[in-house]
């Protein structure tokens, strides 16, 4: 038993999609306990990516394809948890604000909060105040994650705090932002909870904020 | 070869074949006409059963032809090995560049303390300890200057905390016998030596055309040995050569070329590094300069040279005038190091190297390390071929995709030079981990070496065979 979960960690590590999907049907195959393949062998894989990944042993590209199989292998798991509301670390809505159309960074952030068994609705590049007040009502998030790179869009991280609170959703919602030109010092200013200066951290951030 | 080809690499190149066939004949004419001073009677002798010299005294006047015959016989590559093995750690040839120390400086740039102070012998081992742990650093020379018999010591103390090859300097043919008897000792005997050489010896001629005895005893001994050597002049443009760099050149060459013709009557086929290290008088300090752009000009040519001759070079780099590590030492150092990677100087000494060769710091030598590492990199080139233009990956991301977390992406993001030393984070993390300049980095780095670092140990048979000849020679 602790051997298929040792296998699905390692292959996970290793970022091989496959190999994870295999062995968590193998495990359910064999009568295993969601969960315990979940915290025994996703999250067990995870961890130690995360904790190579801060040693600087790791590199984003691997950490990324191994939250990519993270992901394969939740998306088997997540019905039968369901239940027990043991799915998700949480929701994220997560979206680069309207004017930019630069993801890369918001893409990467996604990737790793799936990772880290976060559930993430991503809404896309340029994306207007209302469409993140649409979201939030709809799919009723923990956090919202904004990102922006330009000094001329970061300010409209600011405009779509404002229409959260106008639209009385603000309290309801922990707010995260990042990007190349924001700071702490800006997240405090336009009343953010919370900055991370890279998606590794960005990880982190979220699991305070919902802890 | 066909990934070769698909290869970009940084190309470089100052001398025309024809403006080397120059200077080449113009240091011909300074043979047959002005003749080299030879202060050895050994030599001498060889010279004159050749036929091919005029001796007058003891100026001796060259014909080309033997000039041409001694250039045809040494060979064009030297492999120098690690100590006790076969195995090629400084291969001398082609356009490979190897990196070492320098050697004898009286000041040493303590970096626990940042005081400048004379060399003891323990300051000796740290920095030989550094050398050994740098993997930048493919040869040793002995950095500072001990002793009574500095020069056996020294070697002593080289061959004992450090595997890799040793470019020594002594003072005669019996300081000669006594290193290379304790080399011959590390390396199992004197064949094993000389198939798989653990050193190399530096000399000079006495610019202006004059080889002293001591120097010409030493050129010699290592030809009669079979054993490498750099016989390498040193003149200083405006006192000891022509103002001109192209003059100094053609004297050095001259110097260069008159030394090889005694190796090589010595022992045909004995290996022979082309070197020589022009350097300019300071016109108001009257400071032999380092690293500067005459300096470096000079190194190139040397190193151009040598491959028109077909031989293995010595080069200089990592060299500075500072007497600090500081930004003039950075940039000195980086400036030498990419000319000696793009001109191709076989054997490249002198990392390490501050207040124009006077004072060694171990600093320097780990900054140098952190330097060489990123130019190698640049030096590597990028890949032309279907995995390097990727058609097939640009295809299936498209406009809307990222390239982060594709196969591709995994597979070459360890390809990248990733520093050791230098720092790459934003502000506020750099702010986070104690906001350090690379100085307090450097020293930190420097200190923990030289409490840490262990070379692999000599056997105690070999070290007993290193203290008899310390004691008996």
């Amino acid at each position: 038993m602790a051997d298929i979960l040792q296998r699905m960690a390692s292959s996970l590590y290793d970022g091989d999609e496959e190999g994870v999907v295999e062995s968590v049907q193998k495990a359910l195959g064999q009568g295993m306990d969601p969960q315990d393949v979940l915290s025994g062998g996703l999250i067990a894989g995870m961890d130690e990516v995360g904790k190579d990944f801060k040693a600087g042993d790791l590199f984003v590209p691997e950490v990324l394809i191994a939250a990519r199989a993270m992901a394969a292998g939740m998306k088997i798991l997540r019905p039968l948890l369901a239940e027990s509301d043991a799915s998700s670390a949480g929701k994220c809505v997560i979206g680069t604000v309207e004017g930019d159309l630069h993801d890369i960074g918001k893409n990467l952030v996604k990737m790793m909060l799936e990772g880290a068994g976060f559930e993430t609705v991503d809404l896309g590049t340029d994306v207007k105040p209302e469409v993140f007040v649409d979201a939030v009502r709809e799919q009723q998030p923990k956090i919202v994650g904004m990102s922006a790179l330009l000094t001329t869009t970061m300010v409209n991280m600011k405009t779509t705090i404002e229409a959260l609170q106008e639209s009385g959703l603000r309290d309801s919602v922990k707010i995260m932002i990042g990007g190349a030109p924001v700071t702490a010092a800006f997240a405090d200013e336009i009343g953010a909870d919370a900055y991370a200066p890279d998606a590794a951290t960005a990880v982190d951030v979220a699991r305070s904020l919902t802890a | 070869m066909i990934l070769e080809n698909m290869t970009a690499v940084p190309r470089f190149g100052m001398l025309t074949r024809e403006q080397c066939e120059t200077i080449h004949r113009a240091s011909l004419e300074v043979l047959r006409r002005t003749g080299v001073r030879i202060y050895h009677d050994e030599a001498l002798d060889l010279l004159r059963e050749t036929d091919a010299v005029t001796i007058d005294g003891n100026l001796v006047r060259f014909q080309p032809g033997l000039v041409e015959w001694a250039l045809a016989q040494a060979p064009s590559r030297i492999p120098l090995c690690k100590r006790g093995s076969d195995k090629v750690i400084a291969p001398l040839e082609g356009r490979e560049v190897c990196f070492g120390t320098g050697s004898d400086c009286l000041t040493y740039l303590d970096p626990r303390t940042g005081e400048r102070r004379p060399f003891t012998a323990a300051d000796v081992i740290d920095c030989i300890h550094v050398t050994d742990a740098l993997p930048e650093m493919q040869f040793c020379m002995s950095m500072g200057v001990i002793g009574k018999h500095p020069y056996r010591e020294q070697f002593a103390l080289m061959l004992e905390h450090t595997t890799k090859p040793i470019v020594f300097v002594c003072d005669d043919r019996a300081d000669c016998e006594a290193i290379v008897a304790m080399a011959a000792a590390a390396a199992g005997g004197i064949e094993q030596l000389q198939l798989n050489p653990s050193l190399l010896l530096y000399s000079e001629p006495s610019s202006p055309l004059r080889h002293s005895e001591t120097a010409v005893g030493k050129v010699l001994y290592m030809a009669e040995q079979n054993l490498p050597i750099v016989h390498s002049p040193a003149p200083v443009q405006g006192g000891t050569a022509t103002v001109t760099l192209g003059g100094a050149l053609v004297m050095a060459n001259a110097e260069i070329l008159s030394g090889l013709v005694m190796h090589q009557l010595k022992r045909a086929g004995a290996p022979w590094v082309y070197g020589s290290g022009m350097h300019q008088l300071d016109m108001r300090t009257t400071i032999s300069v380092y690293t500067s752009p005459e300096f470096v000009l000079a190194r190139v040519a040397v190193a151009e040279m040598g491959r028109f001759y077909g031989l293995p070079t010595w080069g200089y780099a990592g060299d500075v005038n500072s007497c600090v590590v500081d930004e003039q030492a950075a940039a000195e150092a980086t400036f030498s190091i990419m000319a000696a990677l793009l001109a191709g100087n076989n054997l490249t000494h002198d990392i390490g190297y501050a207040e124009s060769g006077k004072t060694t710091s171990p600093e320097l030598i780990v900054l140098c390390d952190e330097i060489i590492s990123m130019l190698r990199h640049f030096m590597a080139g990028f890949s032309l071929d279907e995995d390097g233009i990727a058609l097939d990956i640009i295809h299936e991301v498209g406009p809307d995709g990222n390239f982060l977390a594709t196969n591709h992406t995994v597979r070459h993001c360890r390809d990248m030079w990733r520093p050791k030393l230098f720092s790459r984070l934003g502000g506020e993390a750099w702010a986070n981990k104690g906001g350090k300049w690379l100085g307090e980095i450097l020293r930190e780095k420097t200190v923990s070496i030289i409490e840490e670092h262990q070379p692999e140990p000599l056997d105690d048979n070999v070290r007993a065979e290193i203290e008899y000849v310390l004691k008996n020679s």
